[in-house]
């Protein structure tokens, strides 16, 4: 029993006034203090009676034993005096509501000595006991004490003050759970700690901005990286705040002021109270922070925002964070707030947490022309790694729009950057001299392939064709962009140019877009296709250009080893027909373009066959070509070929190094020709004999007699020397190699040779000159020579050319021609003799 | 997969010498492309040699070769030019030369006018089938073809220029006719860049540091 209950309190209780029940609540109380030795407890314990009564422990027991204010007197001693209630209180033997604010009073007054040194730790832990069950009791005591630490922590004039009663509710866990209030019907009612109207109604006298202001103040206090009001504070946070915030703009913005400084002076931040939400799932403060124009702070508070917030809380914040990043001309761009934390904004993202206004705010930022140089660097490698780095989309990512996830578009892309510039392709043009290098050509790239054949909605045809060349150049200019760079885009343009490039006909930009396949391996395929679809399209009508470049091609498909031009085998085996038909269809005389057709699949067939041993690759080819030739040579029609290709085709077709003979349809259908040509022949001579019939005027002319002549049916007994006869012994002399030899004939003017002689030295049509020149070269033919089949009609022609020579004023210069050419080793020595002995018989 | 260098493929890429050597001084006849692909500065002449000629890609060089191989590079309007001039006279010649205002075409008209009967079967074959093989060895340079490729081509062009020229000093004439013909005035003036070697030049170093490379005319 402390002293001051021995000497003080208890001598001065007094029984007079007290009930029964009362009576043994002191009885139980003296007890407590183990005061039974004391007179009062003797005269109690021998005097009364409990037996049936309870125990009460009534406001004037209570003031009895607690209001004693002159034992505050002295500081020391009221310490004491207060710590000596422990064991009553331990028991549930509270304080009336008067003593307890006596006691508050001592408190208030003695707050600047407990922070002392002289105030010692053990004590004050008694001390802060005996505070934390009045605190905690469920009775009238309870609320006063809770008000007075309320008021001194939200009381930052004195700031000691209130960071000591901060630190020691939180050290003794004070100001959690619930308090204790009486009612006006003196029942007592408990509430949580939570910030609703009865917990401003009892600490901020039902004042709500009186608690806002004070609560802000108090927010950004207290030491750095230690606890402080906040953590107190922060259960208690609750919907009714919220809803205050909500309807209060005002109160909201302070807020958000007063969690900036937080943040920058006390480096802490209040996710909590800034995450705040209403009964409605409403985020007042977040709202607050969207709809504010945001200076640094802003930023960096946003830059603690909770990742895991609904997104329509954070699109609002990061449009406001894109217009303050070009507020005032980018001058923000070289604050620190931007370099320490705004970047983090973007770095540390996806795109498809961000609003679609990234996309424009990109094209403003980096773009050459518009853009902030030195800044253009830096956004270009955060947006890459958004746009352009992450696999988790295809070609463009969703983002954020009016509060819904959209899938960007490349028409949006390009509308949108339409919308900033008159002229989208003189912006890109500029931009295009970056090179690919520049990621926001890549992620164009990505656009403008997204886009795909809206390409022709979006641009008019000029302005399409000016985009296929950007996109050309911007290709063909990757020199300095890395492997990586370019396996990804390479591709992408070959793919958007596929779009664009639809026109047929233009063979100089097809090969320009189908070259792209050079540049990587990537777009291999892709380029090969597109080609394909321009050189065999069946959609498209033939024209003697696509079918010329196709057999250009073939040349490129046969010296790469089928390396390049990959869709050559294809258009061989499978256009064969429908080139006939397009030939068969044509008015003009295209027996020009056949042949040269024919004679370059020809002339490649052959190389094929010569070099099969070497690479199986030829004989593919070959088989391939013979494939066409089959298609082709049978759907078209006979007539559309020239002699000359039909006499080439026979001729390669019936050839050593020619394999087509095991190819038996195409074989046959080669064979076929000879008939046609036969028919044609007879057909034609028909029609001369016709026309001979009707026109005997002009039977004589040489063509007529050839063909009369050259039909070997010369009746024997009718020759004459005259001028039918003797000009068809010159062309057979001429043409015997092709037509037949005339022996007969040749042998009748031999035996008539001065007739003959007589006849020419009469003629003036110059028939001798012709005649001499024509028996010359017979002399020099081989085929005619001694000991060959066809001696006999040598020796005529010799004969007769001796005799019309001879003594004539060129029997010199052709002795001498003679002699020459039998001394020129051209000839074997037979017949370099024989020459010989024509040359002696000429000058004999 | 480079291929050797025998004595006959030697012989068809010595078509393309005189074309090579005006382009890049330091070639080494004897090698497939001529450049050296270890040289740093070698590679940037064949690069920027290409960016001249417009050959961005292997798809570029073999379109490029078809229209040496057809005669549509220089040949073809050559000989349109030709036949029209072997129907005229000095004085209608002279009407139509005088009637041209740009240098460069009164050139070609000249140049035309000269040869138009000589070359009326060789053309300028000579020069554009040079013009055929130094390209691709150019091409060999980045990639863009492949020695086999060279080989199989260089067969039909050299059978080619043997059928259609009967010696070396013949096809080598017509490949300095074609290049004054094709380059003009363009030619750079030996006063004006005394470090220049002019093609002639070149034909007479060509073949006295090689004589026996043109000596026999293999067909």
């Amino acid at each position: 029993m402390s002293a001051i209950f021995k000497t003080h309190i208890i001598p001065n209780l007094k029984l007079d006034t007290l009930e029964a029940s009362e009576t043994k609540g002191l009885h139980q109380v003296l007890e407590i203090l183990e005061a039974t030795d004391t007179d009062i407890y003797k005269n109690i314990q021998n005097n009364r009676d409990f037996s049936g009564i309870t125990a009460e422990f009534s406001t004037q027991i209570a003031q009895q034993i607690y209001f004693h204010p002159q034992g505050y007197a002295n500081t020391t001693e009221g310490i004491a005096f207060v710590i000596a209630w422990l064991p009553l209180l331990k028991e549930g033997i509270y304080l009336d509501e008067k003593s307890t604010r006596k006691l508050v009073e001592f408190l208030t007054f003695n707050l600047g000595y407990f922070q002392s040194e002289a105030f010692s730790e053990t004590i004050e832990q008694q001390l802060f006991q005996v505070i934390k069950i009045l605190v905690e009791s469920p009775s009238e005591a309870a609320l006063p004490i809770v008000q007075f630490l309320m008021q001194r922590i939200f009381d930052i004039r004195d700031v000691l003050s209130s960071e000591y009663l901060i630190q020691n509710c939180l050290k003794y866990d004070l100001l959690s759970g619930t308090y204790a209030v009486k009612q006006d019907d003196e029942t007592i009612s408990t509430f949580p700690y939570t910030i609703d109207s009865n917990f401003i109604n009892y600490f901020f006298e039902g004042n709500w901005e009186l608690f806002i202001h004070k609560f802000h103040q108090l927010l950004p206090v207290g030491r750095v990286y230690e606890k402080s009001a906040y953590d107190i504070i922060t259960p208690w946070l609750s919907n009714d705040l919220a809803a205050f915030y909500e309807a209060n703009p005002n109160s909201a913005l302070t807020a958000i002021e007063a969690i900036k400084e937080r943040l920058i002076w006390a480096d802490a931040q209040s996710d909590a109270l800034l995450h705040l939400t209403t009964t409605e799932g409403n985020y007042p403060l977040m709202q607050a922070l969207a709809n504010k124009k945001w200076d640094s702070g802003d930023v960096l508070l946003f830059n603690t925002r909770d990742t895991n917030l609904p997104k329509e809380q954070l699109d609002a914040g990061y449009i406001n964070f894109l217009d303050w990043l070009i507020a005032d001309g980018g001058a923000n761009l070289n604050s620190e707030a931007f370099k320490d934390y705004g970047i983090k904004i973007l770095s540390e993202n996806t795109a498809n947490n961000l609003p679609l206004e990234c996309i424009p705010f990109w094209f403003q930022i980096a773009h050459p022309q518009t853009g902030f140089k030195n800044h253009s660097e830096t956004f270009n490698t955060l947006f890459s790694k958004l746009f352009l780095e992450d696999d988790s989309f295809e070609l463009l990512p969703t983002m954020r729009l009016k509060g819904k996830d959209v899938q960007v578009t490349g028409p949006f892309v390009i509308r949108s950057i339409a919308q900033s510039h008159s002229n989208v392709l003189l912006w890109f043009e500029r931009l295009q001299m970056e090179g690919l290098k520049n990621p926001l050509n890549q992620f164009l790239i990505r656009a403008f392939c997204d886009a795909g054949e809206a390409l022709l909605e979006l641009f008019t045809a000029e302005e399409q064709e000016n985009l296929q060349r950007l996109l050309l150049n911007l290709a063909y200019a990757t020199r300095d962009a890395s492997a990586i760079v370019k396996a990804k885009n390479i591709p992408l343009i070959a793919e958007t140019l596929g779009f664009l490039c639809v026109e047929s006909g233009n063979f100089t930009r097809v090969n320009e877009i189908w070259a792209l396949k050079d540049l990587d391996a990537n777009a291999t395929d892709i380029c090969n296709q597109f080609a394909r679809k321009h050189y065999i399209n069946e959609n498209r009508p033939l024209t003697l250009n696509t079918i010329q470049a196709l057999f250009n091609y073939l040349g490129d498909y046969y010296y790469s080893l089928t390396k390049e031009a990959v869709w050559v085998p294809e258009a061989l085996t499978t256009q064969g027909t429908r080139i006939a038909q397009y030939f068969n269809l044509q008015n003009e005389d295209v027996g020009f373009f056949i042949h040269r057709l024919v004679d370059r699949v020809l002339s490649f067939h052959k190389r094929c066959k010569s070099k099969e041993a070497t690479n199986p690759i030829f004989k593919t080819i070959s088989a391939d070509i013979e494939v066409f030739l089959i298609d082709f040579l049978g759907k078209l029609k006979n007539e559309k070929l020239h002699l000359n290709t039909i006499t080439q085709l026979y001729e390669y077709s019936n050839s050593d190094d020619s394999r087509f003979s095991s190819n038996d349809a195409l074989y046959d259908q080669i064979e076929s020709y000879s008939q046609y040509i036969l028919e044609t022949e007879i057909a034609e001579s028909k029609v001369a004999t016709e026309q001979d019939a009707e026109d005997t005027q002009e039977s004589e002319s040489e063509k007529d007699s050839i063909d009369t002549v050259s039909t070997s049916k010369i009746d024997i007994n009718a020759i004459e020397v005259n001028q039918h006869y003797v000009e068809a012994l010159l062309i057979n002399l001429e043409t015997y190699k092709t037509a037949g030899y005339e022996i007969e004939l040749l042998d009748y003017f031999n035996t008539h040779i001065e007739d003959l002689k007589i006849w020419l030295t009469n003629d003036e049509t110059g028939l001798e000159m012709r005649f001499s020149q024509t028996l010359y070269m017979t002399l020099l033919d081989t085929d005619l020579a001694l000991g060959t089949p066809l001696e006999t009609y040598g020796n005529l022609s010799k004969n007769i050319f001796v005799h019309l020579v001879k003594d004539s004023n060129l029997a010199t210069s052709y002795a001498m021609g003679l002699k020459a050419i039998s001394k020129s080793g051209a000839y074997a020595d037979p017949l370099a003799n024989a020459l010989l002995q024509v040359a002696d018989q000429l000058n004999a | 997969m480079t291929q050797d260098i025998t004595p006959e493929i030697q012989d068809q890429l010595n078509l393309s010498a005189l074309i090579l050597k005006k382009n890049h001084k330091q070639a080494n006849l004897s090698s497939w492309s001529g450049f050296n692909l270890e040289d740093k500065m070698h590679v940037k002449q064949a690069e920027r040699l290409l960016t001249i000629l417009g050959l961005k890609s292997g798809l570029h060089l073999r379109n490029s070769l078809q229209r040496y191989e057809s005669g549509l590079m220089v040949s073809q309007a050559f000989e349109k030019l030709a036949a029209e001039f072997r129907t005229d006279t000095t004085k209608t010649f002279e009407a139509k030369y005088q009637a041209l205002n740009n240098p460069q075409t009164q050139n070609t008209y000249k140049m035309v006018w000269k040869y138009r009967f000589s070359l009326k079967n060789q053309k300028l074959i000579g020069y554009e089938i040079a013009m055929y093989i130094f390209q691709m060895r150019l091409g060999l340079v980045l990639g863009f073809i492949t020695t086999e490729e060279i080989i199989l081509r260089l067969e039909e062009v050299n059978a080619t220029v043997k059928s259609t020229f009967s010696s070396w000093g013949e096809f080598h004439r017509n490949v300095c006719i074609g290049d004054e013909y094709v380059l003009g005035v363009t030619e750079q003036d030996v006063s004006t860049f005394p470090n220049m070697t002019t093609l002639w030049d070149h034909y007479q170093r060509l073949h006295i540091e090689h004589a026996d490379w043109f000596k026999n005319w293999n067909k």
